[in-house]
């Protein structure tokens, strides 16, 4: 069939435009939470430093959402593109949920996502806020069905094999498939995690600008608060994903994220140099008897970690994209556990708002909850290798034939297109945190009279034109 | 329920090309406008929608996909260039949008990739659409052609520039609409202007296609002659009635005649080319997924589907072209008219 080399570029191809696309919801459905919250408040209490934290946020969030509806566009297409026979093994079973997903989530944020964004004024305060509660609900939604479908290919269920196809025979069984019970809830905390932080930090940038005071410490209280309260519970899920869905159903993952080749070694490794050709580790730093502990909870530290070994060579995982994207997880997960408890300490103190080292410490830690994310998304994908259905499926039958032109072309283009998009991304978050949030409007009373210049979407006829 | 799915993906590909092709037209033509006011109104015409319309895109190819997943799997293959160059444009369209919707005025940089992603989207388009019908070569139900084959012998190139204008019209029927006074005017001269260049270029499409398809065309048997020969009359008066009815009110008339002609030339393609779905070999039966998936599809679309059509005419609704109420209540009518908001002279 199709040859190795020709395969590693559709896979680089897909690995990176995920990679770009996973970047923004992690932004933006915890950020659609949080606009919610912000305005809640705001209804409730009429105070208008709500108003302008949902203001403020508003704007960064509506650009980084375009980019996540235009690169998820791709991805769709992506599966048939260079996928061909996945996407007709799969088709019956995936296609479906990923119509759900369409029909319930995508038409419902891009039909109140106007509103929201450009609504106010045109409509009352209960219709922004309903509209903000749909756009959220949408996002929601969308990481249902993509982490259903996703975990349908790790955990299949609920399907019969019919001419090489999958045929479903119960849809409860597909969705609720082993993998997606654990990694849903996983998935969800993450993405809050990851725009929590990112929240904070800006508020940490606003203090340590000595700007907007009220707004700053609001916004980093926040978002400080949010993660503190969902790290831990994210470090329980995520032990009970290992635990329950990795090693259970895909062992080869969890000892290639563990870097063992041999079994024996009860440490657990930090850096490994892996020489997979010779099935052997050419360096090895661990942490003696630890890995007994964080694998098996065994706390005596006594059961070894077993090796990739046990595994045919033909059926393991690599070695080195899922051993590292799983130690840039962890080490995430700790550091900003660690991070987050200090705030705590310090917020109880009185102190976080002035430690200049803390709020740098923050802000420059600002996208660390991506980085673990798509990191952990690193150790989920390159960790199923060589199967694209777990058990059922190689990636090696699944390719279109294409040729190796083609896919070098668009693989060049997307990356150019793509770093030039996140560029400017950046600038523009950059320039709008610089600018700052809006003046407070005046009074208590009238919030409404200070409206700013919003760009409304379809007022032709409001710009003096001078022609009439 | 083959059948049903299969006109559910037919209306799919309708609503994307009537909705997405006006907002589509409106961004390349803002390449040809002068007036930097009016490239203003048109950005806010196209901002309001697009990501909406895209929707229907995704709709239109997780739909495909599910109901019959070898035509997924081998059309998007045998048109990979064409469909990539469409993502390319959409995408540096998308971000270009929400990137000058922003700031006030129309971003020179931004601004223009707007207007290119939306030209080369809509040729784009028009390849990838008469690569598709040309033909598709599968064996096996894989795609088994080579990387230009979508060309067809260049007929390809005739579709998508076809397509270009086609959406261009459709756009400049809607600026007609939502316009006012001279911007509308100039815009009711321009779709009478692009009429006749596109009934030829339609034309010529069409008499070309037998010649350029390895598909089985076919007109034999009533139900097949009669709906086309309807779809043909159809076509014809509603390109008399945008050209007769631009810059007349009421001024929804001319859009709406325009996608009367979109409808009927895509219908009238359905009767020729029934059941071929990736044509010549796949067809909707041999294509389509096992009944429970098809079950589940009906399913969905019947519960889902009234919701989603009522809360996106509402979310049209809440934008059709009305001020913001604040706007109308906060600030009193300047006496030179330039508040005069509705769209009316
Ligand atoms: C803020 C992000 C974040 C944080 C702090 C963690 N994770 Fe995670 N992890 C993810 C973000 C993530 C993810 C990106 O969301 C993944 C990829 C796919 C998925 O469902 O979740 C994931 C996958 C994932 C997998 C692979 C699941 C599979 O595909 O079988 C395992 C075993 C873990 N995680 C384990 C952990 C452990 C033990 C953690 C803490 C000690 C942890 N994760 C913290
Ligand atoms: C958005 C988050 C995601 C990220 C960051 C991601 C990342 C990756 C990576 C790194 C690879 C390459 C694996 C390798 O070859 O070593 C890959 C492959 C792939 N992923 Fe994902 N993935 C994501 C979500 C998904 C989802 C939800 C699906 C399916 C619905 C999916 C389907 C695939 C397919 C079809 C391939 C290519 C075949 C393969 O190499 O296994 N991915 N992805
Ligand atoms: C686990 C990883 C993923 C998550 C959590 C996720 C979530 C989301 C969310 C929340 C949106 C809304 C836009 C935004 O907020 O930026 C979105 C957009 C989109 N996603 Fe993903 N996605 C993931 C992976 C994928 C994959 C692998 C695909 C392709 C099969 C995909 C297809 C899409 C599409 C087509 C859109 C555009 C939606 C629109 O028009 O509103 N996503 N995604």
């Amino acid at each position: 069939m199709a040859s190795t080399g020709f395969i590693d570029l559709s896979r680089w191809q897909f690995a990176t435009t995920a990679a770009f696309h996973m970047t923004f919801p992690a932004l933006t459905v915890g950020l659609s939470i949080f606009l919610v919250i912000c305005y809640a408040c705001y209804c409730k209490t009429d105070n208008p430093i709500y108003l302008q934290m949902f203001r403020f946020w508003r704007k960064i969030f509506a650009v980084g959402f375009a980019l996540g509806i235009v690169a998820g566009i791709v991805l769709t297409f992506e599966l048939g593109l260079n996928w061909g026979g996945y996407a007709r093994a799969v088709g019956p079973v995936l296609g479906p949920i990923i119509c759900l997903e369409a029909l319930t989530a995508f038409f419902l944020e891009a039909g109140f996502i106007g509103i929201l964004l450009y609504g106010e004024g045109r409509v009352s305060r209960k219709v922004t806020m309903v509209a903000a509660c749909l756009v959220a609900l949408g996002a929601l939604l969308s990481t249902t069905w993509i982490l259903a479908a996703n975990s349908w290919m790790q955990t299949p269920a609920g399907y019969k094999e019919v001419n090489g196809q999958f045929q479903p025979t119960s849809w409860y069984h597909v969705i609720f498939n082993p993998a997606f019970v654990w990694r849903f809830p996983h998935q969800l905390l993450a993405v809050l995690i990851s725009a929590s932080w990112f929240i904070a930090a800006i508020g940490a940038y606003y203090l340590l600008k000595h700007r907007a005071a009220e707004f700053a410490r609001k916004t980093m209280s926040m978002g400080l608060l949010g993660a503190s309260l969902l790290l831990p519970v994210q470090l329980y899920v995520g032990d009970s994903t290992a635990t329950y869905v990795t090693a259970v159903y895909q062992p080869a993952k969890v000892t290639a994220a563990e870097g063992n080749f041999t079994n024996g070694n009860t440490g657990w490794n930090v850096v490994v140099i892996p020489n997979q050709s010779q099935q052997r580790d050419d360096f090895v730093l661990s942490i003696p008897h630890a890995g007994s502990v964080f694998v098996f909870h065994n706390f005596s530290g006594t059961t070894p970690v077993p090796g990739l070994k046990l595994f045919p060579k033909a059926l393991q995982p690599p070695v080195w994209p899922t051993f590292y994207g799983f130690k840039v997880m962890i080490f995430a997960a700790w550091g900003m556990f660690s991070v987050a408890f200090i705030g705590l300490v310090m917020r109880v103190r009185r102190r976080m708002f002035t430690e200049r080292w803390f709020l740098r410490l923050v802000l420059w830690t600002m996208p660390v909850g991506v980085f673990a994310t798509i990191a952990g998304w690193v150790v989920s994908e390159s960790g199923r290798q060589p199967w694209l259905v777990y058990g059922k499926l190689l990636v090696a039958n699944s390719p279109s034939s294409l040729s190796t032109g083609e896919l070098i072309a668009t693989l060049v283009g997307f990356w150019v297109v793509y770093l030039v998009l996140f560029g400017s991304w950046v600038r523009h978050v950059a320039r709008e945190v610089r600018k700052g949030p809006e003046e407070l409007p005046p009074t208590k009373t009238a919030p409404q009279s200070a409206r700013p210049p919003i760009p409304s979407r379809a007022v032709l006829a409001l710009e003096p034109t001078g022609t009439e | 329920m083959v059948a049903f799915w299969a006109a559910v993906i037919v209306l799919a590909l309708l609503t994307y090309v009537i909705l997405d092709g006006y907002d589509l037209g409106i961004g390349t033509l803002t390449l040809f406008e002068r007036d930097g006011d009016t490239r203003r109104s048109m950005l806010e015409v196209a901002g309001n929608v697009w990501d909406g319309n895209e929707s229907w895109l995704i709709l239109l190819a997780m739909g495909l996909w599910a109901g019959f997943p070898d035509a997924y799997a081998t059309a998007l293959p045998g048109l990979y260039l064409p469909l990539c160059l469409m993502l390319f444009a959409l995408i540096g369209r998308g971000f270009a949008i929400e990137m000058t919707l922003h700031r006030p005025g129309f971003d020179r940089l931004w601004g223009r990739l707007f207007g290119l992603g939306s030209l080369v989207a809509a040729f784009a388009q028009g390849v990838l659409f008469g690569g598709l019908l040309t033909g598709i070569t599968v064996v096996d139900q894989r795609f088994a052609g080579r990387t230009w084959d979508f060309l067809g012998h260049g007929y390809a190139l005739l579709t998508g520039c076809a397509t270009v204008l086609l959406y261009a019209w459709v756009g400049t029927a809607q600026l007609q609409a939502k316009l006012v006074d001279d911007k509308r005017r100039r815009a009711s001269r321009r779709l009478r202007a692009m009429t006749v260049p596109l009934v030829l270029t339609c034309a010529l499409s069409a008499a070309l296609l037998p010649a350029a398809t390895d598909a089985h065309l076919r007109l034999d048997g009533v139900s097949r002659w009669l709906p086309f020969a309807y779809c043909l009359l159809i076509a014809a008066a509603g390109f008399y009635t945008a050209w007769r009815w631009a810059g007349r009110a009421p001024n929804q008339v001319s859009f709406f005649a325009a996608a009367a002609v979109e409808t009927a030339g895509l219908l009238a393609l359905v009767c020729l080319y029934f059941p071929q779905l990736v044509p010549p070999s796949v067809t909707i039966d041999s294509a389509a997924a096992g009944r429970t998936t098809l079950v589940f599809l009906t399913a969905m679309i019947g519960i889902l589907g009234p919701g989603t059509v009522a809360y996106g005419i509402y979310a049209h609704w809440v934008f059709r072209s009305a001020p913001p109420a604040s706007q109308v209540t906060e600030t009193p009518p300047a006496p030179d008219g330039r508040a005069a908001l509705s769209p009316s002279n």
